[in-house]
């Protein structure tokens, strides 16, 4: 397990390569999400509104 | 007849159902594709001969890279048939792609560096293919500034269309940047004259890699595609059936 971990000695630019990138497909998915529910929100805020008037 | 197709998801509705329906399509492969990927990039295929492994940063920085390509190709195709054609769902597609494209060129820009550290003894150089995947970000940024700057949607639409169109032009010179200049980069990994240039064991992964970033854009694309055409039809009926109003 430590032989994986060590990366043959290149571990200090290997795993920060992977984590990297794991972070911006979490904030894709994170960002993408948010951006649907908030308009999602904004367009049943205005229908509401629409009703009301 | 054949046309058809292009025409219906011309509809905000009809693309925005269709968006829902494809994302699972595009996330449970995508998720499964990585994975094995993941195992066999880091566990399986054997270390380089010259490059050790160190070499394995290539199963993220590549995929990357590639959606760093392929993303801004697709909002240019987009912003052009926006402007031609005056589809306002065209212009939400390159809009909804943007940051995803951003982000990936960014990475792919950390990730080299990464990997340039230990390889070229230095995280940074001048070179052609690096300053011009750094000219891509730029691009990606501009974009996504012009697009901010403007209240008009349908002014932001076609300005920043006009970038997308423009800046093209930068991607086959960041692919052939290689082969054009003499570069620290290393040349064409995957392919080199037709012929794949490293085994199957190290192959094998990369092309999971390379199609799991892909499906996984598509998946990420379709969420933020829903959120872009509803900013854009918040006032349609259509809307209120689909949100349940």
């Amino acid at each position: 397990m430590m032989r994986f971990l060590d990366m043959g000695g290149y571990y200090p630019w290997v795993w920060p390569s992977y984590a990297v990138t794991l972070v911006v497909m979490g904030l894709n998915v994170y960002w993408a999400k948010r951006l649907l529910s908030r308009a999602q929100r904004t367009a049943l805020r205005r229908l509401q509104m629409q009703e009301e008037s | 007849m054949a046309w058809t197709w292009f025409h219906r998801l011309a509809s905000p509705p009809h693309l925005y159902r269709t968006a829902r329906r494809l994302t699972p399509w595009f996330a449970w492969p995508a998720a499964l594709l990585i994975l094995g990927g993941l195992i066999g990039g880091l566990w399986l295929a054997p270390p380089d001969y010259q490059q050790g492994d160190a070499y394995r940063i290539m199963y993220v920085h590549a995929p990357s890279a590639w959606l760093s390509l392929m993303v801004y190709t697709i909002m240019a195709v987009a912003g052009g048939i926006g402007l031609i054609w005056r589809m306002k769902v065209a212009h939400a597609v390159a809009a909804a792609a943007a940051p995803i494209g951003a982000s990936f060129t960014l990475a792919t820009l950390v990730t080299g560096s990464l990997w340039g550290k230990p390889m070229w003894g230095t995280y940074w150089q001048w070179d052609p293919r690096l300053t011009s995947e750094l000219l891509l970000f730029f691009l990606y940024l501009g974009y996504m500034g012009l697009r901010a700057a403007f209240e008009d949607l349908q002014r932001a639409d076609r300005v920043s269309a006009v970038l997308a169109v423009v800046g093209v032009i930068n991607v086959p010179i960041i692919h052939y940047s290689v082969v054009w200049w003499n570069s620290l980069h290393q040349g064409p990994s995957v392919m080199y004259l037709g012929k794949p240039t490293m085994p199957p064991s190290m192959l094998v992964p990369l092309l999971m890699m390379f199609l799991g970033f892909t499906l996984f854009f598509g998946a990420v694309l379709m969420v933020r595609l829903r959120g872009e055409v509803l900013n854009r039809e918040r006032s349609a009926r259509w809307v209120g059936e689909e949100i349940g109003a």
